[in-house]
């Protein structure tokens, strides 16, 4: 009997910009290589602007799914790319994109987005699938931290990302839908350095999850990028 | 010993027979802890500030998860 061909795994990028422009770089030509065969959905809704280049890697100015998408599609032919080029929502309102129709079932999410709103959700609707990685980053100006869930036949194989973190519990910020252009044009200054850091670890988690030594036990990282200090701690399913 | 972490900082130290509240007291410039972190004992929420501290005990204050991205 032939054998039969496996469908595509599939890596989610929900956020294109400082850290998911970042993860992309690697995530792809480390995909495309791969034995398997991976699809990769690529999620924002936003554009790439010249004031963006200080510190994210894209190629021409234009909404970050479509102009990443075309990217891969020209270098690494391997990989089939699905372009999402909007922000996610719990329910798909206002010209949004249903998270539930983004993430399935046996993804690796990498979620790179830029408000603990949006992280919350994606962890919600994680914790309702039967399997999946989601890998998590974050960061400030010269810190921050990557968290790992897993789920596996139905059952967390690692806490959730808020268990820990009131600030994700409760977040009291906004999705990006819903932030005004005043709000938009406040907001605070990145370093480069800061988001490949995260980019680096939440690859590091997907590689170590991928040979199957994760530590299930120390799901989280903290990074300081001035005292070149990465430090993985315990944390209780 | 008592290990104190927060964030990627960890020291230890003498305090055994200490509170959390004492600890985050003293040791909140030192480790930078926000007023605001959660404390953990050996990986357990600790809702009350004035648990005392136990020889081998690692109290954790959890910084909050980085906002951009």
């Amino acid at each position: 009997m032939a054998p039969v061909n496996p469908q595509p795994r599939r890596a989610v990028i929900v956020g294109l910009g400082g850290i998911g422009s970042w993860v992309l770089q690697a995530l792809a030509p480390f995909l495309n290589f791969a034995q398997e065969t991976w699809s990769l959905v690529l999620v924002d809704g936003d554009e790439y602007e010249e004031k963006n280049r200080t510190r994210q890697a894209f190629e021409e100015l234009g909404p970050k799914a479509d102009i990443q998408s075309a990217w891969v599609a020209r270098k690494f032919q391997r990989l089939r790319v699905q372009a999402i080029a909007q922000y996610l929502s719990a329910d798909g309102a206002e010209d949004t994109y249903p998270v539930r129709d983004a993430i399935r079932s046996g993804d690796i999410v990498f979620s790179c987005v830029d408000n603990h709103k949006t992280r919350r959700m994606i962890s919600d609707h994680c914790a309702h699938l039967r399997d999946v990685v989601l890998i998590s980053g974050g960061n400030e100006y010269t810190d921050g931290n990557i968290q790992v869930f897993v789920r596996m036949a139905g059952e967390d194989k690692t806490c959730r990302l808020e268990k820990y973190h009131p600030e994700l519990a409760e977040p009291r910020d906004k999705m990006p839908f819903e932030v005004s252009c005043e709000e938009l044009a406040a907001s605070s200054p990145q370093l480069i350095f800061a988001n490949l850091t995260a980019a680096t670890l939440m690859l590091n988690a997907f590689y170590a999850h991928e040979q199957k030594k994760s530590d299930w036990q120390k799901p989280e990282v903290y990074f300081d990028i001035v005292a070149n200090t990465a430090a993985p701690r315990v944390r209780n399913r | 010993m008592v290990k104190v972490i927060n964030g990627v900082n960890e020291l230890s130290a003498e305090l055994a027979g200490k509170t959390v509240n004492n600890v985050r007291g003293m040791l909140a410039q030192a480790l930078n802890i926000d007023p605001a972190a959660v404390a953990n004992i050996n990986g357990q929420a600790q809702p009350d500030c004035n648990t005392v501290l136990s020889d081998g005990d690692e109290l954790e204050f959890v910084k909050a998860s980085g906002t951009k991205g």
